[in-house]
């Protein structure tokens, strides 16, 4: 091999190796993402809009779908969010005329395929009739995703994923709808331990017409000291009639409300302060929580005990 | 210096290489009506407050100032205004087509995979499970039932199935964000059979914002001798959901 040819098969080598260790390498079969993952209209009856969603697939080619399904959180558990597949697009004509697919052009519950390591822009124009009653309508679109080709041979069972984001709809004529709140519970454990975290428990009741976010925040003062820590409420959307637990927020990331890990005593006061979409009206609540030694006065009492019986032992010896 | 250039190429050919296989188009995100149109460089729809110092609106896309609802008649907000970054909300099954092979009466087969969901940038989500029906041969004449466990279990609520004379389909979930009564691998629940009208349940969900949560699935089947040959199949769908 003459050296032009050695330094030709090294180049190939080389940049093979690079292609290899540079390529993303994914062991799922599946690997879909949805993006955004809500969205929020408020719409005059009679308007339209149209909403891009982008699907992103990093795995093998699939076939998609795309239906749009009411829903409504569980009244127990309101973070759960309950389909009702009989009145989604395809199952029923109900929301048959505020919903169409502009991009690519095929109807809800159409197959079509999302070729592999792709991106695919699905826009979806909502169009919410004239004669809409003025109130909230809550909507998931559901991405099917599925194998291009199922062939059943022996005994097994084939997985069909769905990916879905959600719309929330304000019919109104007016930007600012009735906007109301009830504070179900704002609570704290009366007594503590020095060594504890004040934990704070948030349920805020939407009483008004529409969805509503809080926006506020948690201020926990020690009385004596009068030293202050302040926690962030996360603005999470509750539903027009739903109560939800309220979280706190910590940079992005959503959080229990607690005080952060210190030793903690006397009595502290905690006031919950939060308004609904930055209106002016302010809702207020307090509860306090006793912060007591208990774990370090048991700790030197049982040193204490100890110590005692080894002195005792100690003198029954001599 | 020939050999100098040589060397050169020889490093930087790979990395050009390299450079054209992650460049990828993106599409844009665009909210439109009859009067105008909004493209969205950062797909997140705009959503939080923007963290790019090239990206210079509020945290809202749409119409945000004042009056300009009345002029249009609509205002859209697309993505969670307290999570600037722009992750996108994901999901992942390992495999799709799981496998049981020859069914031996009171010898039980298993097969599995896992789900793994990111909601970095939606706050919390949920994973629903169901199945079109329980396991059935493809002329529907015979069924392979849902479990019962060793004593009881349904669709809600898990029990311990250990015994091999103990018949019928079900699956254990093991990881992150799953149910409670899933106490170790031991437990099983049915699936929700949506052709008796039972509702999809939740295998996965989590109030928090969470990264790459992973959770393996194990499906078990076993037959009694009275079991009719056949091969049995059914659809299960797994429904990813962010929170509202």
């Amino acid at each position: 091999m003459n050296t032009k040819n050695k330094y030709l098969l090294k180049l190939f080598v080389l940049s093979s190796v690079f292609l290899i260790f540079t390529n993303k390498v994914s062991a799922q079969e599946l690997n879909i993402s949805v993006t955004p993952p809500i969205t929020e209209v408020l719409i005059v009856p009679g308007k339209e809009i149209v909403q891009s969603y982008k699907i992103t697939n990093d795995s093998d080619s699939k076939l998609i779908s795309v239906n749009i399904v009411p829903f409504l959180p569980d009244i127990k558990n309101p973070e759960e969010i309950i389909l009702n597949e009989k009145e989604g697009l395809i199952e029923s004509d109900v929301y048959k005329n505020w919903f169409s697919i502009e991009k690519p052009e095929v109807n809800f519950g159409e197959k079509f395929n999302l070729p592999s390591n792709s991106e695919q822009e699905i826009r979806v124009k909502i169009s919410v009739p004239k004669n809409a009653t003025l109130k909230d309508y809550y909507f998931t679109i559901l991405f099917s995703i599925e194998k291009l080709n199922t062939i059943i041979s022996e005994n097994s069972l084939q997985t069909v994923a769905q990916i879905g984001s959600n719309i929330l709809i304000t019919a109104s004529e007016k930007e600012d709808s009735y906007k109301a709140a009830k504070t179900i519970l704002f609570s704290s454990p009366f007594i503590i331990d020095s060594l504890q975290n004040i934990k704070l428990k948030v349920i805020i009741e939407n009483t008004g017409k529409t969805f509503t976010k809080p926006t506020g925040k948690i201020t926990i003062e020690n009385l004596l000291t009068k030293n202050t820590e302040t926690l962030s409420l996360s603005p999470l959307n509750i539903l027009s009639s739903y109560s939800r637990e309220i979280y706190c927020l910590d940079k992005e990331e959503i959080i229990p409300c607690k005080s952060s890990p210190k030793i903690l005593l006397g009595l502290y006061k905690s006031t919950l302060n939060y308004n609904l979409d930055e209106e002016d009206k302010n809702y207020q609540e307090i509860t306090y929580t006793f912060a007591f030694p208990f774990s370090l006065i048991i700790s030197i009492l049982i040193i204490l005990i100890i110590y005692k019986i080894i002195v005792s032992r100690t003198k029954n010896k001599d | 210096m020939k050999k100098t250039i040589k060397l050169l190429i020889l490093l930087a050919f790979p990395l050009f290489l390299t450079f054209l296989s992650k460049t990828s188009i993106s599409a844009q995100g665009v909210i439109e009506s009859e009067n105008y149109e909004i493209q969205m460089p950062n797909l997140n729809s705009g959503a939080g407050i923007p963290s790019s110092t090239n990206f210079g609106v509020n945290s809202t896309i749409g119409q945000t100032a004042s009056g300009l609802f009345s002029s249009t008649g609509y205002r859209v907000k697309s993505g969670f205004q307290y999570i600037h970054s722009i992750i996108p909300f994901s999901f992942q099954i390992s495999k799709l087509a799981i496998s049981f092979g020859t069914l031996d009466p009171e010898t039980p087969k298993t097969d599995s995979h896992t789900l793994t969901v990111s909601a970095g940038g939606a706050g919390g989500y949920q994973v629903k499970a169901f199945e079109n029906n329980p396991l059935k041969t493809f002329n529907g004449l015979s069924t392979i039932t849902d479990t019962a466990c060793n004593t009881n279990c349904d669709e809600e609520i898990a029990g311990e199935w250990t015994q091999d004379t103990k018949y019928g389909f079900g699956f254990n979930i093991d990881g992150d964000d799953i149910p409670d009564d899933f106490t170790n691998t031991n437990y099983f629940r049915q699936f929700a059979d949506i052709s008796s009208s039972e509702i999809p349940q939740i295998v996965m969900s989590s109030i928090y914002v969470g990264k790459n949560r992973e959770a393996t699935i194990t499906y078990k089947v076993n037959v009694s001798s009275a079991q009719e040959a056949g091969t049995y199949t059914n659809f299960i769908t797994y429904i990813a959901i962010p929170t509202y």
